[in-house]
């Protein structure tokens, strides 16, 4: 039976990095031995991937298939592989329904192009720059927040500040940011 | 939900604006059928992505959440996925997935998604000299068991329909019916004395469209006799491109069928 509690904790700290797996990628051997690339770009389709992920595992759980004992990472791990290709259309193209051997092997090629790797660098500055025209505690927030990834209880420790001082002001800095965004055209259609 | 909506709910989403969980669901269910807000979303990520890319992934994963709490406790009751067995082995996934796609959380009558094509065997594409004078065509054995999977690129789910056609010399034509599957894919497939049509050059043509859509015989004499419009992508082994619109898609690719 699903813990709704440990669910909730798993998720937590496995999420974001299916997540980001999928984001930069992965790679894996056929059974023909041939190395294939996956890599999903679209945010969207990531986060649908994950909720897959997240349905078939509570799934096993329900049924007794998941030891809660063991770790979850990698069980979800193999899951968001197999969701993955189902998903991509590669399930039956490239996998034959019989012994896979999937190896994990995310350095073996560049997650990113030289044009794409420019671009994420170019963008970087630019975020930087803004940030560089807030105000102290603003520049500290969006450190801890966007940075650190702290949650709002724990920045408003860190700067001595009530965790709704810190709601508020990260409200009012999501908002800058998405006028920032707006200027620099980063939401336009390409 | 239309696009002004949709658009309006991604930024709240993203500035950390009022987004309860039925309006979330609304919204992925309209983002699912609708490339540009899609796109919009996807942008919006990006530029998350840009201050932050921890951030940015934790952020996506709490916008998911909702969704995933939902539908843990009934999940077992309510969902269509089966993997085979207890363990997560390769042969009970490569199996069971294609058929027991998931069905999406809310049904949304929107456009169709951009299909693609996998027909299994193919012995031989237009390569080959057999068929040189059939240009693009595919070969296809008569005692092999054929496999037809016609599959949209993102889940979808509504009044559809898919229909096949070999077509032959003199508008000779042989319909057959596609399996639906959850998901919005179909398949169609058994022996292929059966399926296939007697040796031969055959156009064949299936199509995908909402129940409201089906394309008339003349459409479908008139694309049988023209161009191809699917070629068959020997690294992917598949057809990826077809031509179609909003209420319907179609495939056609001349086959020959040898004995």
């Amino acid at each position: 039976m699903v813990h709704r509690g440990e669910l909730e904790r798993i998720y937590e700290v496995t999420a974001p990095r299916i997540l980001q797996r999928l984001r930069s990628g992965f790679s894996y051997y056929n059974k023909s031995g041939e190395n294939r690339f996956v890599r999903v770009v679209s945010a969207f389709d990531r986060e649908e991937i994950l909720q897959e992920t997240f349905g078939r595992f509570t799934e096993q759980w329900d049924k007794g298939n998941y030891d809660p004992t063991r770790p979850a990472e990698p069980y979800l791990m193999r899951i968001a592989f197999f969701t993955t290709l189902q998903y991509t259309g590669r399930q039956s193209r490239e996998i034959p329904d019989e012994d896979v051997e999937i190896r994990w092997a995310e350095a073996a090629l560049p997650v990113q192009s030289a044009e794409e790797k420019l671009v994420t660098e170019e963008r970087a500055a630019q975020v930087r720059a803004f940030l560089e025209s807030l105000s102290e505690e603003d520049k500290r927030i969006c450190a801890l927040r966007f940075q650190e990834d702290l949650s709002q209880a724990k920045i408003g420790e860190r700067i001595g500040m009530s965790r709704d001082h810190v709601q508020r002001a990260l409200r009012r800095l999501k908002r800058r940011l998405a006028e920032f965004f707006e200027d620099q055209g980063w939401l336009s259609e390409p | 939900m239309n696009h002004d909506e949709a658009q309006a709910l991604v930024r709240d989403l993203f500035v950390g604006g009022e987004v309860d969980a039925a309006q979330q669901a609304a919204l992925r269910a309209h983002l699912r059928t609708c490339a540009d807000c899609r796109g919009l979303y996807d942008r919006w990520a990006e530029a998350e992505a840009a201050v932050g890319e921890t951030y940015a992934a934790s952020a996506s994963a709490q916008r998911v959440w909702p969704s995933v709490a939902a539908s843990a406790p009934s999940r077992s009751r309510a969902s269509s996925w089966r993997i085979a067995g207890g363990a997560l082995a390769a042969v009970a996934a490569a199996l069971a997935l294609w058929v027991t796609l998931p069905a999406p959380m809310t049904v949304e009558h929107g456009a169709l998604p951009e299909y693609n094509v996998t027909l299994r065997p193919i012995q031989q594409t237009h390569r080959s000299a057999d068929v040189a004078s059939t240009e693009r065509a595919v070969l296809l054995r008569n005692s092999d068991p054929l496999d037809l999977i016609v599959r949209p690129a993102t889940r979808f789910s509504g009044p559809i329909r898919a229909e096949g056609f070999w077509v032959g010399a003199g508008d000779t034509r042989r319909s057959f019916a596609l399996q639906g599957a959850e998901g919005g894919s179909f398949r169609y497939r058994g022996e292929a004395d059966v399926v296939l049509p007697p040796a031969g050059e055959w156009t064949l043509v299936v199509y995908v469209a909402r129940e409201d859509a089906r394309p008339s015989d003349e459409r479908i004499a008139a694309l049988a006799t023209g161009t191809a419009t699917s070629s068959y992508d020997t690294k992917e082994k598949s057809f990826e491109a077809a031509v179609g619109q909003e209420d319907v898609w179609f495939f056609v690719v001349p086959v020959v069928v040898v004995d």
